[in-house]
């Protein structure tokens, strides 16, 4: 029996888990889906990791140490376009070689690209009557899901602000999440889309002035709640409106398209890109100011190279511009104390001024 | 006459004030926390009880709380407000000096730097992670050199000739300080060549890329040490200011947001006599495994702080 298992960042986890359960062949092969990220396996992960790597080196590889510990036997990994791109490789020796796991290790990325034949070829010991017909297929549907859950909780996150009770969309949201894991056909993504977003706007009551925060930096802070210490979820329960672009399906669909773009309005202080999203921190930043937000709140793992790139960057601009960048790096905390006090004084800054 | 308080909770020593409605200083306490916020926050309101006019005691409209132990004891005490420090120290020196531009602020185990335009907050640091070059630095190796903190002042002026301290990280400077030592250094010049030091380190972690804009207003508990101002004046080349209640001016600052938060009715200043209970735990109610602060007055749960849904806290 094989077990298939892989690393978790945010909710993204169902979505994998979907795709899996269409292409597998069950009566062989179970998947286990991982935990959220917690202290546990943060404390995994900073035991079997170089003290020095980025963070989500240690969230993702201490998740694979949890399910292989619960009995998983394959583990898919990715890759990307900084220190990421190695991820896979260094993590498989570290739990071959050095912690004596014996399961099979299937990486999809081949440098910094999706390596599709060969993942192809790697994928189908999970169903050996796999064909690339049926792989299209349900890759299809699942990019249209992906594409959905973004959406859909994109819009959440942009209009809590506006909702008078915020259990009623955080209820909507888990039901949401629920109807990821079994959703299995391009109309009823269309069909729930709709039913989704007309509850929203039903909520949408409250038309108050809020104040604006942008949140930039590195993608696995950004989309990985445990990870920076709750910030999201925080801002949202206090009311304020907030936005981030990076989700995965503009990481996995439309950042090669957006290139030129980013980088156009990044042109008086970048010429060139500066690794993985450092560019679109600074752009981001940008059109945030031109839209007239209060504040932005940078954040990044510890040893993230490109948003440290960026960050000279940003304080530039905070400073032409005379506008609040909040900068903070997470490690291995086990206190979000100091974290908290930081934002609390952030957002009593920008409410100080716009008051005035 | 309506009274509100103030009490700002740091790692090593915890303040107290009661304001008048014009911001007045009606009383202050200044003592050590000893690692056990509780305890010294009982002291401190048995203390205001002690001192304080039964006219005083009957008109309490707020209580503010601060510092890095502001949500355990604001939920004990049940504070009507409860804000963090550095909020609290712009407000506080706000109220004292309109015209300020500079908040340098060093406490026990943590420094920040406050910038001020036109009675607005505008860029705000705060050391993270560690504390070299703040109070328990200087307490520390003071007490190496078995010298009292508050005779530093003393050697500083006397000293002719200070030695050079690595600023950086405070492992290191103390191994330079021995070394200094080793070699026949002066006390009085190893002494100075820590004020130096910790001034050395602030301006390195804060000052960089930041204009430093009179006035200068330095606060907190180390801003008692003449030594240390000596030597930031000389750093800045900068009059600096030292308020006669610089080591007050956190709980100042949220007596006086309290004030503005306060409601018409009143509140008690009290803490009861019983055990207070903390316990950290890890929350059983999903896998995400929050850590979750259990508050127990007796036997009672009073509250708990950490707890993110509904499942938790229970």
């Amino acid at each position: 029996m094989r077990i298939v298992s892989y690393p978790n960042i945010g909710e993204y986890e169902r979505v994998v888990y979907n795709f899996l359960d269409r292409i597998i062949d069950k009566d062989n092969c179970k998947i286990l889906r991982p935990i959220k990220n917690n202290k546990k396996i943060l404390e995994l992960g900073e035991h079997a990791s170089p003290d020095n790597v980025c963070t989500p080196f240690k969230y993702t590889i201490g998740s694979m140490i949890n399910s292989l510990e619960n009995g998983a036997n394959v583990i898919i990994q990715l890759g990307g376009g900084c220190r990421f791109g190695y991820y896979a490789q260094v993590q498989e020796k570290i739990l071959k070689d050095d912690l004596n796991y014996d399961f099979t290790f299937i990486n999809l990325y081949h440098g910094n690209k999706i390596d599709f034949v060969g993942a192809l070829k790697r994928i189908k010991i999970l169903n050996p009557n796999l064909s690339i017909n049926k792989v299209l297929k349900e890759l299809y549907l699942t990019l249209e899901l992906l594409k959905f859950t973004d959406y859909i909780t994109t819009y959440i996150r942009d209009n809590s602000c506006y909702v008078d009770d915020i259990n009623e969309i955080k209820k909507i949201e888990k039901e949401i999440l629920e109807d990821v894991l079994n959703i299995s056909s391009i109309k009823e993504i269309k069909a729930k889309k709709e039913e989704y977003k007309a509850k929203i706007d039903n909520l949408l009551t409250n038309k108050e002035k809020k104040l604006k925060i942008g949140i930039v930096g590195e993608l696995y802070s950004l989309m990985d709640p445990f990870s920076s210490c709750y910030l999201e979820n925080d801002l949202i329960e206090k009311g304020y409106k907030i936005k981030r672009y990076t989700t995965a399906s503009y990481l996995l669909l439309d950042k090669h398209k957006s290139e030129k773009k980013v980088l156009k309005q990044a042109q008086n202080y970048l010429r060139y890109k500066i690794g993985a999203d450092g560019t679109e921190s600074v752009a981001h930043t940008l059109e945030l100011i031109n839209e007239g937000y209060d504040g932005v709140i940078h954040i990044k793992p510890f040893g993230c190279t490109p948003e440290i790139n960026a960050m000279p960057i940003l304080k530039k601009i905070s400073e032409d511009y005379s506008f609040p960048i909040m900068f903070y790096t997470f490690d291995t905390l086990n206190s979000d104390t100091g974290f908290q006090t930081r934002v609390e004084a952030f957002i009593d800054m920008l409410e100080m001024r716009e008051k005035k | 006459m309506k009274y509100f308080v103030g009490i700002d909770i740091g790692s090593i020593s915890t303040k107290g004030v009661v304001i008048d409605e014009n911001n007045n200083i009606v009383a202050s306490e200044y003592i050590w926390t000893n690692a056990s916020p509780i305890e010294a926050s009982k002291k401190l309101i048995n203390i205001f009880r002690e001192k304080c006019s039964k006219e005083i005691l009957d008109n309490i409209y707020a209580i503010g709380t601060t510092g890095s132990a502001r949500k355990l004891i604001g939920k004990i005490i049940g504070a009507t407000t409860i804000k963090n420090e550095i909020t609290a120290h712009a407000v506080g020196t706000m109220s004292r000096c309109k015209d300020v531009s500079t908040i340098i602020e060093i406490g026990g185990q943590d420094s920040k730097i406050i910038l001020i335009k036109n009675g607005v907050v505008i860029d705000y640091a705060m050391n993270t992670l560690c504390a070299a070059g703040t109070g328990a630095f200087l307490s520390s190796q003071a007490k190496r050199l078995g010298v009292e903190v508050e005779d530093i002042e003393k050697y500083y002026m006397m000293s002719k000739n200070p030695v050079k301290i690595a600023a950086r990280c405070t492992v290191f400077a103390e191994s330079d300080m021995i070394h200094k030592a080793q070699i026949g250094n002066k006390k009085e010049d190893l002494i100075a060549g820590l004020c130096n030091a910790v001034v050395e380190n602030y301006t390195n972690n804060f000052v960089r890329g930041r204009n430093i804009e009179d006035k200068v207003v330095f606060q907190g508990g180390v801003s008692k040490n003449r030594g240390v101002v000596e030597a930031f004046k000389k750093k800045l080349n900068k009059e600096i200011y030292v308020d006669e209640a610089s080591h007050l001016l956190g709980a100042l600052g949220i007596a006086i947001i309290a004030k503005t938060e306060a409601r018409d009715n009143k509140v008690e200043l009290q803490l009861k006599d019983v055990e207070y209970n903390i316990r950290e735990n890890e929350c059983k109610g999903c896998s995400n495994g929050c850590e979750v602060l259990y508050i127990f007055e007796g036997e009672k749960l009073l509250d708990t702080i950490g707890n993110r849904c509904e499942k938790g806290g229970k």
